[in-house]
């Protein structure tokens, strides 16, 4: 009997599988079902952004009776915005800077642009005081202040980090106090900041008066830009050395460094954040392929119980070739399903920034130059989804319909949540006891050895776990076969969970 | 028998708490229509399933065709389950292609094929269209075709006649008798009596698993009581004390009396006249139905 269960055409198997596949893929629902994901991805993920930017800019209006913080402030929110504009500028081709900003002469090194910002932004200032007006600009700071200040409306798009596209600040020359409440009241304003005579001297009656104390960011923004320009006044009235001034002002800030298994420190970059985050994602695919396929596994199994079809194919394959079919075909429709995403989550990734505006593309090499990283979420990938279709399949041909479909898979359900419950503390603590025990149980390893993927732990787990994943899908296929070529045949109630167990002790009916 | 397309010999089943079959023997010669007949539950689709390799047996040999074991040769069976589903989103032809190929059948020629049964069928028009919009007498047409695709050498036909208008009764008749014709083999289980005197070469009769009948139709006609109808008005209580009357089921105005084998029909035509008004009287060979009826009727009431 033994090897009447190893007699697998594998032939047989592959054409239940094609059958299976095209049938998934061919409706149209299917392709439907693949864009709405990230379509409500994309609409969930930038409906905040679209929704803060429709409340759009904080307008802000300054009171200032000490006659120079405002200027000086404006000065600097000038000097930032134009380090950013510039810093964005450098980094495109001249090709696909504005016309009017294709030659910036050079911009490479970061004194080049240092030199560049201070300019734009003295002419800058000026211009806003006096209304300077350059007739043809010629230096390229010329050219960026001309264009600053006719094109304020494409800066944002160029440069989305700039204060501008955030805070937009009201002169209200000649306004008190009672006028300005009044542009409140009328939502003319989100708030307006009032500055003491002298705040170097004493800063105690700053405020900054609003109706609406739930948006404390242009506050905090503003005040810290006041906070600064007030204290390079009192340094310089105390006759302090401009160097020991900015000695004494250096922050001391904690550079993020990785160390890797091998003992080598790096600095934490960019696509390192990304390799952070590309665990998290992984889980979350397999979780929801996990449950997708599912799906589609139960309502074809069901009716092909249903109506009996099942009785018609036994009589020409063999259960286990059957069921093979069914796991193959099923699981070329869920990697079709998520090739798919993936697919649109790059194309995504490489132009949406382009199309909205922005500029250059993520940085995906973080991804694509560590290969294990990658292959190794493929392998737990492609081994999960075996194990778990496999349970599904075994478990799904139990079912007569749907309704009973969904209760035996309700101890699955549950198996499944603990992967999502431990991500957060795993993808805090990769190395911790909770990830390596997990490490190690079956139904959980994919999930969590993708989770722990940021900090991998040594070759010997990964080897480990492997090998343990392909015994338990070796165990499992075994098992959902004993199931299925009994199951399939089966009408009336579904067994429970202990008739399951028998299930799989008892003799075999089913010819191979 | 050596030139037997099926042959069961002491062959059981048991699932958890029921014995399906029980001590079953059978033989049913090359090129014969076979039928098997049994109350609902009476162990058919147990049996049907252990011949086409689906299920196999606790104990007992159960040869097909020339092979001890049914489900290494299931291409060259074909078999029609009770309830006859299609996948109802794939299109007509590519669904008998596929049983044809799930047979061994190359792709090819199971579209071939499957083009030339649709063609005979009637369906060329349905060819291309989804499964789901086909009446039920269509449907059943699409499933006997995908059960022939691959020209089985033994058919195996669960109820086919059930569900069907006189109109495709009368069609599967003729296509079962057209499979005789070319020496195939047919075993079709049903409920409809009529059908089974009317085309099957041989028969048996099954119950709790175990074989009553089994037999040509003139064997068991032969085995079987004689049995007199009549119409009549009167009393009938004087029925019962007829000579050489075994058994008599009596409707009021008509009554069917089971005959002792030496009784003598005239005696009792002679008996009846004096006491009822006879207004038809028939001594005729037992029907199928009645056989059925009284064979099982008397075993279940052991």
């Amino acid at each position: 009997m033994a090897s009447d269960t190893a007699r697998l055409d594998p032939a047989k198997a592959l054409l239940v599988a094609s059958r299976e596949y095209l049938e998934n893929v061919r409706t149209r629902g299917f392709w439907i079902s693949i864009l709405m994901m990230p379509i409500i991805l994309a609409v969930v993920s930038t409906a905040p952004m679209l929704l803060s930017d429709a409340e759009s800019k904080a307008r802000f209006a300054v009171l200032d009776r000490s006659g120079w913080v405002e200027r000086k402030v404006a000065a600097r929110i000038i000097h930032d915005d134009v380090a950013i504009l510039v810093a964005a500028l450098a980094r495109m081709q001249p090709n696909e800077r504005p016309e009017a900003l294709a030659d910036l002469g050079e911009v490479n090194t970061p004194e080049d642009r240092a030199v560049l910002v201070e300019e734009t932004s003295r002419l800058l200032a000026l211009m806003r005081q006096a209304e300077l007006a350059v007739a043809t600009p010629t230096t390229p700071a010329e050219r960026i202040a001309a264009w600053w200040r006719d094109n304020s409306d494409q800066i944002v798009k160029l440069a989305p980090g700039v204060s501008l596209a955030k805070y937009s600040y009201v002169a209200t020359p000649g306004i008190d106090k009672t006028g300005l409440n009044l542009l409140l009241a009328n939502d003319q304003l989100i708030g307006y900041f009032e500055i003491p005579d002298d705040p170097v001297a004493d800063a105690s009656g700053a405020t900054y008066v609003t109706r609406k104390l739930t948006n404390q960011d242009v506050r905090n923004w503003y005040s810290e830009l006041v906070t600064d320009v007030v204290r390079d006044r009192r340094i310089r009235e105390e006759n302090i050395a401009e160097s020991v001034a900015d000695w004494i002002q250096t922050p001391v800030q904690f550079a993020s460094v990785r160390l890797d298994n091998s003992g080598v420190e790096s600095k934490a970059e960019r696509a390192d954040t990304l390799g952070q985050w590309a665990p998290v994602a992984f889980v979350y695919l397999l979780w929801i392929s996990i449950f997708t396929i599912a799906q589609m596994l139960l309502t074809n199994t069901v009716e092909e119980k249903s109506n009996k079809l099942v009785e018609v194919l036994l009589s020409s394959v063999a259960p286990v070739e059957l069921m093979a079919g069914k796991i193959v075909g099923i699981a070329a429709t869920g990697l079709t399903i998520v090739g798919s995403w993936l697919a649109l989550l790059l194309a995504a990734a490489l132009w949406l920034p382009r199309l909205l505006g922005g500029s250059g593309s993520v940085d995906l090499s973080g991804l694509v130059n560590d290969p294990t990283y990658l292959v190794s979420f493929i392998v737990y990938f492609v081994l999960g989804y075996l194990f778990y279709a496999s349970l599904l399949c075994g478990i799904g041909s139990l079912a007569n319909n749907l309704k009973e479909a969904q209760t035996l898979m309700m101890p699955i359900q549950l198996l499944l949540i603990v992967p999502l419950v431990v991500m957060v503390p795993i993808g805090r603590d990769p190395n911790g006891l909770l990830a390596q025990a997990l490490s190690w149980f079956p139904p959980f390893t994919p999930f969590v050895m993708m989770n722990r993927a940021a900090f991998p732990p040594g070759w010997i787990t990964y080897v480990g776990t492997t090998l343990l994943m392909l015994v338990s899908i070796f165990l499992a296929l075994r098992a959902a076969a004993r199931l299925f070529e009994t199951g399939v045949l089966m009408t009336g109630k579904p067994p429970r969970l202990r008739h399951v167990f028998r299930l799989l002790r008892n003799k075999r009916h089913v010819a191979g | 028998m050596v030139d037997a397309a099926v042959a069961l010999h002491a062959v059981s089943k048991t699932f958890t708490h029921v014995v399906a079959v029980d001590g079953l023997s059978l033989n049913v010669p090359r090129g014969a229509i076979y039928g098997i007949l049994g109350q609902n539950g009476a162990g058919k689709t147990t049996t049907i399933r252990m011949l086409v390799g689906i299920l196999r047996p606790d104990s007992g040999t159960v040869r097909v065709l020339d092979s001890d074991d049914p489900s290494r040769i299931k291409g060259r069976l074909g078999y029609l389950p009770e309830e006859k589903g299609l996948y109802k989103k794939m299109r007509v032809l590519d669904l008998v292609a596929y049983f044809g190929r799930l047979k061994g059948m190359s792709r090819a020629s199971a579209y071939s094929q499957g083009s030339r049964l649709l063609d005979e069928f009637d369906l060329t028009d349905w060819r291309e269209q989804k499964c789901e919009s086909l009446s039920k007498g269509m449907g059943q047409k699409v499933q006997i075709v995908a059960t022939l695709i691959h020209d089985p050498e033994l058919i195996v036909l669960d109820e086919p006649f059930s569900g069907l208008d006189p109109v495709n009764v009368e069609l599967v008749r003729n296509i079962v008798l057209a499979q005789r014709a070319r020496n195939r083999t047919v075993l079709l289980s049903t409920h409809v009596m009529e059908q089974a005197e009317q085309i099957c070469d041989g028969l048996i009769l099954i119950n709790h698993g175990r074989k009553l009948l089994d037999g040509t139709l003139s064997d068991i006609r032969r085995s079987a009581e004689r049995s007199i109808s009549i119409d009549y008005d009167g009393d009938g209580a004087c029925l019962k004390d007829l000579p050489g009357v075994t058994r008599v089921n009596d409707a009021g105005r008509h009554a069917e009396l089971s005959l002792q084998p030496d009784a003598d029909p005239q005696v009792i035509l002679a008996r009846l006249v004096n006491q009822l008004t006879i207004r038809r009287f028939d001594t005729r060979e037992a029907s199928l139905h009645e056989i059925f009826v009284r064979t099982v009727g008397n075993d279940n009431g052991k």
